[in-house]
């Protein structure tokens, strides 16, 4: 193992230990397994949100045009 | 806390510092582990921006006289919260309140790159009625895919606890007391009423959440526990991390609890004063208070915190107790809509305080131990402590000399129309409570100020010094 890759092996394991020292709490496998489950319908969720906001406020700027036309 | 030196006892869980007392203040010293993470807190603008709207506790960085210890990076010294309280103390809207600034940091942090690594209802405190972290070292690194470790947590203290109280009953907020880290999922699942399962929020972060845990959660049986964190690798992209903000947030939001029916809700309506004798006694009151001129204020059993307002309006720190939680709620609304400081309206019930709890039962301090107070404002409560609760007068005056140094209180006699009707339904069994009764019980600890009739009434207000040891 060459230098760059041990300096590169060293960095990524106090990355992932550093970070367990920090999240000290326990977050319940069960509700990580969870999270992980609901993720997608609530990233959809969330994004249908973004979409149907910027769809009402494309209809309400082409309603302000056409009354003061 | 009696010492004036010495770590915190409830700090210790953090590898990334502690909260420490020196010369009886407070510090919190941030070890070198969280030295990048305290950087990128300060850097990126996070700090600043949770700061100015009221969300975090600011903090000044200090240099203490020992020096700098081994593996510390920097001494702070936080913003200090007049009084500490405890989410078991908190009416509903106080806990929502709570709640929505914990959702609304953790989105602030994820504009930054951060997120929060505990969600924990211990977290927040009130100051001028608003809710505000206080553990500036809760900030990690947000990473890409990454679920959030603080999501049990999270639907532990704060999801739970308000749909219960929402749903259930508001009282359960008590519940904390017991279950330090929040109401566990399956609990709260079993008291939650069935038709707690059409709300989606619910059903999902609370129901759904339950059952998730059992399945996966507690089997620590060999070589389960690798195969499970394979599983939860699965991603959980920044949108979906903010979609589950979102919908804790409506979840959250769309929990409502309104004060009705329980007994002290509608209090001033139902007393025996009339207007004559409330606009003496609130002058009474105030020309006491003035006179005993106190830096601190606790106005037990203050109900909705008429008189409580009495002090706060002078820029007293006044904490407003009350047994009854829609007392405490309509109390909080007002300050919130009014936009008051200087006051915080908390639940409590006097004949069973709040004890110490935790590790070593000393994490979360007892309600007398966060005492004493320079003044309290005993108002018709006495005759509730020594008829209804069958305390004798001795032991109230022992209880008021360990609490404050003056003591502004309301002698309510046997011809009261209240107390007569407390003795209605039972065998009267206090001959020692009368006027000269209490005078000698309390002045076994108390000097007399002063002493006035409320006019249009049968009570007596006193004003009392405690007698110097």
């Amino acid at each position: 193992m060459n230098a760059l890759t041990f300096s590169i092996t060293l960095a990524v394991i106090t990355l992932v230990f550093g970070r367990e020292a920090h999240a000290y709490l326990d977050p319940g496998t069960g509700s990580m397994v969870f999270q992980a489950l609901i993720a997608l319908f609530l990233g959809a969720a969330a994004t249908g949100k973004l979409w149907w906001s910027k769809v009402k406020s494309i209809f309400s700027k082409k309603s302000d045009r056409e009354n003061n036309e | 806390m009696n010492n004036s030196h010495g770590a915190v006892p409830s700090s210790f869980r953090d590898p990334s510092g502690f909260v420490f007392l020196w010369d009886g203040q407070l510090y919190r010293q941030v070890n070198s582990s969280y030295q990048d993470l305290f950087d990128l807190l300060m850097g990126s603008g996070l700090y600043h921006e949770l700061t100015s709207s009221r969300l975090l506790v600011e903090h000044q960085e200090v240099l203490l006289p020992h020096g700098k210890q081994a593996g510390s990076y920097k001494i702070i010294k936080p913003e200090v919260i007049s009084f500490l309280s405890f989410p078991y103390e908190w009416c509903f809207s106080q806990f929502k309140a709570a709640a929505l600034a914990t959702l609304r940091i953790q989105e602030k942090a994820l504009e930054h790159g951060m997120v929060l690594k505990d969600a924990s209802a211990y977290n927040i405190q009130f100051s001028d009625g608003r809710p505000v972290f206080i553990d500036t070292l809760s900030f990690e690194r947000y990473r890409e895919g990454e679920p959030w470790v603080a999501y049990r947590q999270f639907c532990q203290h704060f999801l739970a606890p308000l749909a219960l109280m929402s749903a259930t009953d508001v009282r359960l907020g008590l519940l904390l007391r017991n279950f330090i880290d929040g109401i566990p999922l399956d609990l709260a699942s079993k008291l939650l009423p069935a038709r707690s399962h059409l709300k989606l929020g619910l059903l999902m972060h609370i129901h759904l959440h339950a059952k998730s845990q059992v399945k996966y959660g507690d089997a620590h049986r060999d070589g389960e526990r690798t195969a499970d964190k394979e599983k939860t690798s699965g991603k959980v992209s920044r949108q979906a991390m903010r979609g589950l903000i979102d919908s804790l947030k409506s979840t959250v939001k769309n929990l409502e609890w309104n004060p009705k029916g329980t007994e002290w809700g509608d209090y001033y309506s139902d007393t025996n004063y009339s207007d004559q004798a409330m606009q003496h006694k609130m002058s009474l009151v105030a020309e006491f208070v003035d006179k005993a001129a106190p830096k601190t204020v606790w106005d037990l059993g203050g109900n909705t915190g008429v008189f409580s307002r009495i002090a706060s309006q002078r820029s007293i720190d006044t904490v407003s107790f009350d047994i009854d939680p829609a007392a405490v709620e309509k109390n909080y609304r007002r300050l919130v809509e009014q936009k008051e400081q200087n006051l915080l309206p908390l639940v409590l019930d006097l004949t069973n305080p709040s004890p110490a709890i935790g590790w070593q039962n000393q994490e979360r301090d007892s309600l007398l131990s966060r005492g004493p107070v320079d003044a309290v404002l005993a108002l018709a409560l006495i005759h509730h402590l020594a008829i209804s609760n069958n305390v004798p007068l001795p032991k109230i005056a022992e209880f008021f000399s360990k609490t404050c140094s003056s003591l502004i209180i309301e002698f309510v006699p046997k011809t009261d129309s209240q107390v007569r009707r407390l003795l209605a339904s039972r065998e009267d069994i206090f001959p020692q409570y009368t006027k000269e009764g209490f005078e000698k019980a309390f002045g076994i600890h108390f000097n007399k100020v002063a002493a006035h009739p409320v006019s249009g009434s049968e009570r007596t207000l006193y004003l009392m010094q405690k007698k110097q040891e």
